[in-house]
């Protein structure tokens, strides 16, 4: 997400560790350059609107939505360009065209009001996104006049973008699509967080270096919560499979007893009960993993699940989806050993016998005995 | 008759441990997941309570353009600050018709306001930023009168002065500044109550809770991080919901096969005395003990969960700002869901058992 919100599929210019170098003058001239098809510079800040955490970004409409594939779903009125807000966001905070909202510093104490003027759709992160002008953009993010965040360029020539960068003697990193990160007059950057590019942006940045820190830490410790719900959602899912499986186990533990009276081995049986039950943990697995990709699909964007400001997107990726499918069939394949091996541990004879050769302490006879 | 029937309700089968096996791990997810978010909303809050985030701004609502805080209750509220009016207007000037917003700033010092700017009744200032734009739109200098539209109400001729001697680092330069007198003089009842209050240090919580004022959060990074911890910590409101109609499935489920098997045992019942609401409580009951037992243990084994999700989180190389306390939001949850929702799930096998004597598969041979 930090990727797409930063970067999309463009070519990333973020500042290097030598002189302050994204700035209008680099902008300008990577714009006149023949190569750059889309050249947009760009400011970051973290506030909120009403109460809700929204991400800010400073830069030129057009450019901007022709970056993002984008399209007007309600165009700019003439008179009052201030903002302009993505329909998520829109949605999420219920926001209409003509409508003042409060918005405040990212890494510096401020309030600004904002007209929203238009209102934008992307297929991407920024359709959750409140798109505003360039002094506001520094005011919010404490940056100097002509400075920027980040610079986004679109070219089909990534090899002269570089060579250009190197012979302006700008000092930068660009990434990008199938492109290795290049440090051009720069260190490798030590913090490739998104909370780094926008709170402590090298020199000429908001220099709060605590603020940068703990905002990078409490974003990556979401992780560790992300990780931890995930993990007990897992043993969940894992204890649902095994005590389903149990159930209709425990109507065939007299079969069994039954093969292993009249001479199966214990490889053959757990063979044969791999054989029997891996394509239907298969077809389980991928009819469930499917529902669920469906079910979310047909939720949104009613039950969207928004972190840091923006809706996570459901898209369909096949890895994810096999990596699912192959836990889902692991965990069935290694409850039906367990089980197995449980009943197997039992003697045939016991096995087959239907009625308990000992009745039950919690029968009603034995409690009505007391 | 009275205490066989205590047993029968407290009694567990395999088929009950298993589901109440089924109830812990769903709770133990609940709970879990709950305590990991909430020590991770307890451990940013402690490292951002000790940044300074500037001016304290309070508001009424999360918005400070719709805020309205009465007027006549700043007097109650102790310590110097300042009572912020601001507004969208007209402006027309040079030519040229802008949305400005207006703002009017009055300072409180012991209970008593004092309005220092713009010194004349009907002065507007424009701030630098405004002022250039306007010259950069109309290519002259800003006129010395413009006409204001505010609240309805069409002021012409307005005086328009120098912007103010000093601004808080707070505010942008594109701001119009009035006296609070000539909005309460256009409109009363919208130009009379305060917008925000700005206060160098915090106010009484006391105060606050009775004039009903949030904080805005003016270091926005914080705010952000703040808020996007509360819309995790929201989502999982609806985890809570999935994981109580699991929870009325299961226990639906084991009731409904418990009732079938011991059919036979429920027709001894009734045979021996027991009414029908005897039976229904029987099975109710062991609902809710189904419910109760998987709910205790699930809350502990969560709580051991989070714990150990945060102690291994470092040597998986993951920063942790995460600090749990004890979950007892998220534990009386858990016990609070499970209970209500075994106990719905539990009517309908409870009221199929109270009257299974009827049917003719019930009545012992």
């Amino acid at each position: 997400m930090p990727a797409r919100i930063l970067a999309g599929d463009a070519y990333l210019v973020t500042q290097g560790s030598g002189p302050y170098s994204i700035n209008e003058s680099l902008a300008e001239n990577l714009t006149a350059q023949p190569w750059a098809q889309i050249v947009s510079a760009e400011i970051l800040s973290l506030g909120t609107v009403r109460g809700e955490p929204v991400v800010v970004r400073a830069a030129e409409p057009g450019t901007f939505l022709v970056l993002e594939g984008g399209e007007w779903v309600q165009p700019a009125m003439v008179s009052d360009p201030t903002a302009y807000a993505g329909v998520g966001l829109v949605r999420r905070l219920g926001l209409a065209a003509g409508d003042n909202a409060t918005v405040v510093g990212s890494s510096v104490p401020r309030i600004a009001f904002v007209h929203i003027a238009g209102i934008y759709r992307t297929a991407t992160p920024a359709n959750d996104e409140l798109l505003v002008d360039f002094p506001l953009g520094r005011l919010l993010a404490g940056l100097g006049p002509a400075a920027f965040h980040s610079i986004r360029v679109r070219t089909s020539e990534p090899a002269s973008l570089l060579s250009f960068l190197r012979g302006f003697g700008a000092s930068v990193h660009v990434s990008g699509p199938n492109l290795p990160r290049a440090d051009i007059a720069s260190d490798p950057p030590t913090d490739e967080r998104i909370s780094n590019l926008i709170l402590r942006t090298g020199i000429g940045g908001a220099p709060r270096d605590y603020l940068s820190t703990a905002v990078a830490e409490a974003t990556s410790s979401v992780r560790v919560v992300a990780y931890g719900i995930a993990g007990l959602l897992g043993v969940l899912v894992a204890f649902g499979i095994h005590a389903v499986q149990a159930r209709a186990f425990a109507d065939r533990a007299p079969a069994v007893g039954v093969l292993r009276a009249i001479g199966a081995g214990n490889r053959w049986m757990r063979r044969r009960l791999l054989f029997e039950s891996f394509p239907l943990a298969l077809g389980a697995a991928a009819l469930g993993a499917g529902l669920g990709f469906v079910a979310e699909s047909w939720l949104q964007p009613n039950a969207s699940l928004v972190i840091f400001g923006h809706e996570v997107l459901v898209s369909f990726d096949l890895t994810t989806f096999a990596l699912v499918v192959l836990a889902v069939v692991a965990t069935s394949m290694l409850s039906g050993l367990l089980l197995l091996r449980g009943a197997m541990a039992t003697r045939p004879i016991e096995s087959i016998r239907e009625t308990p050769s000992v009745a039950s302490p919690q029968s009603l006879e034995a409690i009505l005995r007391g | 008759m009275a205490r066989p029937v205590l047993r029968l309700a407290t009694r567990f089968t395999r088929r009950t441990r298993a589901t109440a096996w089924a109830i812990a791990f769903a709770c133990m997810v609940l709970v879990g997941a709950m305590s990991l978010a909430d020590g991770l909303a307890d451990g940013i809050g402690s490292v951002t309570n000790r940044i300074g985030s500037g001016p304290a701004v309070y508001l009424q609502g999360n918005e400070l353009l719709s805020s309205a805080i009465d007027s006549a209750t700043l007097s109650n509220v102790t310590g110097d600050f300042v009572a912020m009016r601001a507004h969208v207007a007209i402006l027309e000037i040079n030519g040229l018709t802008l949305s400005v917003f207006v703002v009017a700033l009055e300072s409180y010092h012991g209970g008593i306001g004092t309005i220092v700017f713009p010194e004349g009744p009907r002065n507007v200032s424009l701030d630098v930023g405004l002022r250039e734009q306007i010259e950069a739109e109309s290519g002259m200098p800003v006129a010395t009168s413009g006409n204001v539209s505010l609240f309805g109400l069409h002021l012409t001729d307005l005086p328009i002065v120098a912007p103010p001697p000093t601004r808080p680092d707070l505010f942008p330069d594109n701001w119009a500044y009035v006296r609070p007198d000539l909005l309460i003089a256009m409109n009363a009842t919208q130009g009379g109550p305060v917008q925000a209050i700005l206060a160098d240090a915090p106010l009484d919580p006391a105060v606050l809770a009775s004039l009903r004022l949030t904080r805005l959060e003016t270091l926005g990074a914080i705010g952000f991080v703040r808020g996007s911890i509360a819309e995790v910590q929201s989502s999982l409101k609806l985890l809570a919901l999935v994981i109580a109609v699991v929870i009325g499935l299961l226990v639906y489920a084991a009731m409904s096969l418990e009732v079938h098997a011991r059919a036979r045992e429920i027709a001894t019942l009734r045979s021996l005395g027991a009414s029908p609401a005897t039976v229904a409580g029987v099975y109710e009951a062991q609902a809710f003990v189904l419910a109760l037992a998987g709910a205790i243990l699930g809350s502990a084994l969560g709580i051991v969960a989070a714990h150990a999700v945060v102690s291994f989180a470092p040597v998986l190389g993951l920063p942790n700002l995460v600090i749990l306390s004890p979950p007892i939001v998220a534990v009386g949850l858990a016990l609070l869901l499970s209970l209500v929702a075994a106990g719905l799930a539990g009517l309908v096998p409870s009221r199929r058992a109270a009257v299974l004597v009827r049917t003719k598969g019930a009545v012992p041979s």
